[in-house]
């Protein structure tokens, strides 16, 4: 490991200013204010992402979020959902994805994450979402258990990507808490109201 | 000028004797950079190729055209890369770290074999996690100038450096030329012998078996805009009596006309012959395919490359009469290059393939396995001479267009 340097490669010094930062009110307030300063601007949003990402109520991120959102402002604000469809077959994914943009497009609410395992790149392409592929439980040989390498998966998409929320595919489509989550998510917007 | 060394290792020497025991296979992990176009993965998949029979090449790619690896029996995983996820590079390195370090962790290869010209920042602390793991980074030259120079020393990183050569090697004037490597042959997943006849390439791409047709491979743009370089292409493709044909299925349903063909084939240089004339960019991978294998071509280098001097590639195949180079397709040159390569492009393309020392695969692949000898590492019966001589190597998988124009394109991390 880097001196000076967390496991993740964050310079230390940073790590301790937004420890510091999230942990006083007053300084909370001045970092929102300067957040709000420096929207637009790719490289300093970033800097103030890293410091303070997991501080507010939605966690901040640039991620691809889909032809549905296309011209929303401040995209990196909407939450992240892992739309979990390990085990959905590839003749279900084009219906699968259909249901998921209808949802987003009504909803303007949210940048779905899909985690597959069929590799049906080029029809999540077609609407632009970033996409996970997991080895899928009949090719696995590995020692370890499918399930603990798949769960791994999920704790990394979790940290990695932000996750909001996680809904989870039942039969090819949406379970139907899930998809009552993503609509809701039309009215319920709390990124709109503060940036961090 | 100096000759690149294309000369090949000893692949036997001190290799185990097999026993007739059946042992578990030894695994290599290909590893392929970026999240656009063929070129890395191609690369690694000509290394797995002529990698002997008790290797398991495993690839994992930050490619989404890694499914095309199973039409060769190789099990494959996908990385996102900062480009596809849109992610800055800070959020995506301790991704990138983290996967990686699981992934060589299960997976457990003796060999990582790395193709790119960035090596991503993640690779040290895996190579930190795993120390029994022998690493190898492929890395292909003809940088532009003054580019990259700070990623050499990255080399650090690696157990060994293998340059693919370029038949433009004399022009190569970036960082890594002059850099230490083990430098082969022009590496390409196709060898001539693999080529099939006319006849038979024209019927598995469902194209006309009768007249001339030009493949235009010059990436997206518009066919029925003239002004610009797909459609001043497919123009001067026109003005001497040849169809088209383009990898692009938008760029197909977008014609105005009749006569453009979509052609979806992996690898498409199996088809070549297909082709009475190829209009291309100058990536390394359509470069060497298209030259090696003696198709008449019209390069048309892509400028916006950050690093791959593709300008400096097709100027000197011009120069060495083994093709023409155009600025641009959309200009006034562009049909007069078309009927020069109708006439005389057999001629033209058979003295560049005079002028090849080899497939550099399997000589590649024979520096690989003697990477794991020096490790200590049960490298199996290995591969005989004749194998690094090139052996004929089968498997194909059809349903992915390539893009020469992007075939390098690479993401910085």
């Amino acid at each position: 490991m880097m001196r000076g340097r967390t496991s993740d490669g964050k310079p230390r010094w940073l790590v301790r200013a937004a420890q510091t930062v999230r942990s006083s009110p007053r300084l909370s307030s001045v970092g929102n204010r300067a957040v709000d300063g420096v929207q637009g601007n790719r490289t300093l949003v970033d800097v103030a992402t890293r410091l303070f990402a997991f501080a507010g109520g939605v966690p901040v991120i640039f991620l691809k979020g889909g032809r549905g959102v296309d011209g929303v402002e401040h995209p990196e604000r909407l939450p992240v959902v892992l739309v979990d469809a390990v085990g959905t077959t590839a003749d279900a994914i084009p219906g699968l994805l259909a249901e998921v943009a209808h949802l987003q497009e009504v909803t303007r609410g949210f940048r779905p994450l899909l985690l597959l395992d069929v590799p049906a790149f080029r029809e999540v392409r077609a609407y632009g979402y970033p996409v996970e592929l997991l080895v899928s439980q009949p090719d696995w040989d590995f020692d370890a258990d499918w399930a603990d390498y798949y769960a791994e998966r999920l704790a990394m998409i979790a940290t990695r990507y932000r996750t909001w929320a996680t809904v989870r595919v039942v039969d090819g489509r949406l379970d139907p808490l899930g998809r009552r989550l993503l609509a809701r998510l039309a009215t319920y917007r709390p990124w709109d109201a503060a940036f961090l | 000028m100096s000759t690149p060394d294309f000369s090949l290792p000893d692949t036997r020497a001190g290799l185990p004797v097999a026993s007739g025991r059946p042992t578990p296979r030894t695994r290599i992990l290909l590893m392929s950079s970026n999240g656009a176009g063929m070129g890395h993965l191609t690369r690694l998949l000509a290394y797995a190729q002529h990698l002997p029979a008790d290797i398991e090449p495993y690839v994992l790619s930050l490619s989404q055209a890694v499914p095309v690896v199973a039409g060769y029996g190789y099990r494959y995983e996908y990385l996102p890369s900062a480009g596809a996820l849109g992610m800055t590079s800070a959020l995506w390195q301790p991704l990138f770290a983290e996967r990686l370090i699981e992934a060589v962790g299960r997976i457990a290869p003796a060999l990582v074999v790395f193709d790119g010209t960035h090596p991503y920042r993640g690779i040290d602390q895996a190579r930190a996690a795993h120390p029994d793991v022998r690493w190898v980074w492929s890395r292909r030259g003809m940088w532009k100038t003054g580019r990259n120079s700070d990623q050499l020393a990255k080399s650090a990183w690696f157990d060994e450096v293998i340059e693919p050569g370029d038949l433009a090697a004399e022009a190569d004037r970036g960082a890594s030329a002059s850099a230490p490597a083990f430098r082969v042959g022009p590496v390409t997943l196709v060898d001539g012998a693999e080529l099939v006849t006319r006849a038979e390439a024209r019927a598995a791409l469902g194209l006309p078996a009768d007249g001339r047709i030009g493949l235009v491979s010059l990436g997206a743009g518009n066919i029925n805009d003239t002004a610009g370089e797909v459609g001043g292409a497919a123009a001067a493709l026109r003005a001497n009596d040849c169809a088209v044909a383009v990898t692009d299925v938008a760029i197909a349903e977008s014609a105005h006309t009749a006569d453009v063909h979509v052609v979806r084939a992996y690898p498409l240089a199996r088809y070549y012959r297909a082709f009475d004339v190829v209009i291309s960019a100058a990536g390394y991978n359509s470069f060497h395919e298209l030259l090696r294998l003696g198709v008449p071509a019209i390069f048309v280098p892509n400028t916006e490359t950050s690093l791959d001097d593709q300008v400096a590639r097709a100027t000197y195949a011009a120069e060495r009469g083994w093709a023409r180079s155009l600025t641009s397709a959309a200009g006034p040159d562009a049909s007069e290059a078309v009927r020069t390569m109708l006439a005389y492009g057999a001629d033209m393309a058979g003295s560049a393939a005079a002028s090849d020392p080899g497939n550099g695969a399997p000589a590649a692949a024979a520096r690989l396995m003697a990477v794991l000898r020096e490790a200590g590492r049960p490298a199996g019966p290995g591969m005989s001479d004749a194998d690094a001589a090139g052996a004929a190597r089968g498997g194909s998988g059809v349903g992915v267009a390539e893009d020469p124009r992007v075939d390098d394109a690479e993401e910085r991390p």
